[in-house]
């Protein structure tokens, strides 16, 4: 279906333009002109010989301008489409569209497009002003084409995030969440200059190169000319434009899925997988080139650090394809049997290995070089990998059977003892080898110091941490087991003749 | 046998400690208006929204008009109509613009002349240029109904249709759905107003606790669920008759009505007659002998289900 024949993203452009567009329009236009009459008054004044030349001043009216765009689409439009599918969620307004022959396509597309109209257009009414300082310090039309195309790009894919977390997210606050959570990770992001992943997302590093900015000394190394993967230079452009295409197929994936069947998770567990691979090998691949410019053989601080941003973002997704426990129950009465096999495939449990492989692969690219020497600490981390991704997991899922609605309570509680008590005793009875006891210090001592002395302790401990996920494995089975048998009693007395699969694709 | 146009087999819908649908079966031919009733918490609005597709279904069949729900879902779809028993309606357009995105939405030819249709349909041909968010509840659920009929379906779900509408509204309300069903289409509706579902009901069903526990035409219902009240009128018998009826095997609730009584029986046809035979025996000069018959209140409430409220 043709997008201006979609009913979705008509219904959109006439609720946009009812609520009104011109104001806002004239505001950015209003913002704009400013720009332009300050620039042509600071050129005319001389405020040039302070800046250095007119393409310099030029470029940094160019630079806030971009800064203003990307607030209104990304941050803007986010809010927005969240919002717009949180609210019609809630009201029962989506369940009314996705009762039409509407395709899960054209549904996500209706809203992914037509609800943030009102930010594109702010957005769009600012290309001209961009345009015009272009022109008048004389700035390569290349630099506007560029950090354009860039700029709708992002946006396109932050919408698509902001579908599915709108379709994820119980209230329609959690968007601002999500963004909070981003500008205050971004000032770390951005010192990284290069070699960090989120700066070819976002899509910063692109945009300094387009402005042909040369920097020197330290900055030269952070901000130098290509991006390098695995030492295969790439034009930034390229880099940035590649990884959002492949994020916004996965994505676009998980969005028409969850349009289909809003109760289930969007991805499937290839997909993340698959998402996870890709982020990983990407950051790995960036600072690939780094280690190899340092004097010493590993710049190891680095690679902990990206080590822990593994972690986060594998825990992350752990924690979005945990097993649902209604669903694994439903599943069990379908089968008319108790059979732990589906529970185990299913189970987060199983994501968490498979994560845990490919963390595990990523971080030998880094070890590759310097196998015998540090092949120890190589699997030390490793094994500290698959037990923070295992126990997590894990103890989610037999947070949510063991307590249900008061699950999130005792599994931070639960999270504090793993993983933060350690460092908490060490600090009070200054005994620091106690905060070796964390969850994750193992894997990141390893990484950031594969030399260390202490490695035999090390190993002891991680024995130990061991011992307390299989533990944690035998009390989630049990419980497993437990619920299952109960749940197929109950029900061996209703006829089920007919175990229907679920719907089909499109319901 | 006219055909089935929605057929609901063994249904089971289970929620978080609770199964909300428990092997629910029924079927609803075309010219038929099938009433769901039952107390708050019954599974009734579960039930119609698994039968749409909006909510997911543990095991059991659904097929509309012959298209299964699960395997055939968006022929299906096209097929049948929900009406919820809220009003999600988009607050900045009008009533014509909002029937207009369902209108695309669903593909209806001769957009313009089918909305008008609709409008008129539910009386709100007045209000077509007025913003939702000025409708009243009863405008809206109107809105909704109109919304409901666009795509010409021929299965209906309506769910507490007439909720927040005015006795004028229900009346048409009750006008529209008779002719619906006249027009062949299946119907199936849950309400509260019992005694207003009677009117329009030619068949019924009784849940509870996400079970069907009767089901069938509304004198089949009574005959299911044990119970049926009558009514005798007599000439000149006076005490001695309802002194009689209290004191036979069967009868209950006894009260008087105008020259005679009308009472709750227990049993067959076989012992109805009996009583009568008994009553005319005894010296009664009855003028008037009959079920007070097919009223839906009478039986939920004679069905026990009135205890789960």
């Amino acid at each position: 279906m043709n997008l201006f024949e979609n009913p979705i993203f008509l219904t959109e452009r006439r609720l946009v333009h009812r609520g009104g567009v011109m104001a806002p329009i004239f505001l950015m236009l209003l913002i704009g002109l400013s720009m332009v009459v300050s620039l042509c008054y600071n050129l005319a004044v001389g405020e040039v010989a302070h800046v250095g030349s007119p393409t310099d001043l030029g470029k940094g009216y160019y630079a806030w301008l971009l800064v203003l765009q990307a607030l209104v689409l990304m941050v803007g439009g986010f809010s927005r489409i969240s919002r717009t599918l949180v609210e019609e969620r809630r009201s029962g307004m989506l369940d009314s569209n996705r009762l039409t022959p509407l395709t899960s396509g054209e549904l996500a597309r209706g809203y992914w497009l037509g609800s943030p109209l009102r930010e594109f257009y702010m957005a769009v009414s600012l290309m001209p002003v961009g345009l015009a300082i272009i022109a008048i310090t004389r700035l390569p039309l290349g630099l506007w084409i560029g950090t354009q195309t860039l700029l709708f790009t992002t946006a396109l894919l932050f919408g698509l995030l902001g579908v599915l977390a709108g379709m994820a997210m119980p209230r329609a606050q959690g968007g601002v969440g999500i963004l909070a959570v981003l500008f205050i990770t971004l000032p770390t992001m951005l010192a990284a200059g290069r070699f960090s992943l989120t700066n070819y997302l976002v899509p910063v590093y692109a945009a300094v190169h387009l402005f042909g900015v040369e920097p020197t000394g330290f900055e030269a190394k952070l901000w130098g000319p290509d991006a390098n993967l695995f030492s295969v230079k790439m034009h930034p452009l390229m880099y940035t434009l590649g990884l959002q295409a492949l994020l916004g197929i996965l994505i676009w994936r998980g969005v028409k899925r969850k349009f289909g069947r809003p109760e289930r998770p969007a991805l499937l567990r290839w997909e993340v997988l698959t998402l996870f691979g890709l982020l990983l090998f990407a950051q790995y691949g960036l600072i690939w080139e780094w280690r190899g410019e340092t004097t010493k053989p590993y710049d190891f601080p680095r690679l902990a650090t990206v080590h822990i941003g593994a972690l986060i973002a594998g825990l992350m997704i752990i924690a979005s394809q945990v097993l649902n426990l209604e669903e694994t129950r439903v599943g069990a009465l379908r089968r008319g049997t108790a059979a732990m096999g589906g529970v185990m495939w299913r189970s987060g449990a199983c994501t968490a290995v498979g994560l845990a492989v490919i963390a595990v692969a990523g971080l030998g690219t880094q070890f590759v070089l310097s196998a015998k020497r540090d092949i120890w600490a190589y699997l030390l981390a490793d094994v500290n990998i698959l037990i923070v991704f295992v126990t997590f997991a894990i103890l989610l899922e037999l947070c949510r059977l063991q307590f249900r609605r008061r699950a999130m309570g005792f599994f931070a509680l639960g999270l504090f003892v793993l993983y933060a008590l350690p460092f908490l005793l060490s600090g009070m009875l200054d005994a620091s080898p106690l905060a070796d006891f964390s969850f994750v210090t193992p894997g990141y001592l390893a990484v950031s110091r594969p030399e260390l002395e202490d490695l035999p302790f090390l190993t002891k401990v991680t024995a130990v941490q061991c011992a307390i996920t299989v533990a944690l494995v035998y009390f989630w089975t049990t419980r497993w087991r437990r619920m299952l048998t109960r749940t197929v009693a109950a029900a061996s007395t209703t006829p089920h003749p007919d175990p229907l699969p679920l719907r089909s694709e499109g319901m | 046998m006219p055909e089935a146009l929605l057929a609901i087999g063994h249904l089971r819908v289970d929620f978080p400690d609770v199964v909300a649908v428990n092997d629910l079966s029924l079927e609803v031919c075309g010219g038929d208006v099938y009433g769901l009733i039952g107390p708050n918490g019954a599974g009734k609005t579960t039930t119609m929204r698994a039968a749409c597709g909006l909510q997911e279904w543990t095991h059991g069949t659904v097929s509309v008009a012959g298209r299964d729900l699960a395997r055939e879902s968006r022929m299906a779809r096209q097929l049948l109509g929900f009406m919820p028993d809220y009003s999600p309606v988009y607050d900045q357009l009008t009533a014509t613009e909002f029937l207009d995105h369902f209108a695309r939405a669903y593909g209806v030819a001769n957009r313009a002349a089918r909305i008008a249709e609709c409008l008129e349909l539910t009386w709100l041909t007045e209000k077509s240029r007025a913003l939702c968010e000025g409708l009243s509840r009863g405008m809206k659920q109107r809105l909704l109904l109109a919304k409901t009929l666009l795509p010409d379906p021929r299965v209906l779900f309506l769910d507490e249709p007439a909720s927040g509408l005015d006795p004028l509204g229900r009346i048409e309300l009750r006008k529209l759905i008779l002719q619906l069903r006249d027009g062949g289409r299946a119907i199936l509706i849950s309400s509260h107003i019992l005694s207003e579902m009677s009117e329009f009901c030619n068949k019924a069903g009784i849940m509870e606790r996400g079970r069907l526990v009767a089901s069938g035409t509304i004198a089949e219902l009574g005959r299911q669920i044990g119970q049926r009240r009558m009514l005798v009128k007599w000439r000149a018998a006076g005490a001695n008759g309802l002194e009689m009826l209290k004191q036979t095997a069967g009868v209950k609730n006894v009260s008087t009505v105008d020259d005679g009584a009308s009472f709750d029986f227990e049993g067959g046809e076989d012992a109805l007659d009996e009583v009568l035979r008994s009553l005319i025996g005894h010296g009664v000069r009855v003028t008037e002998w009959r079920s007070m018959g097919d009223d839906l209140e009478q039986i939920f409430l004679n069905s026990g289900a009135k205890a789960l409220m």
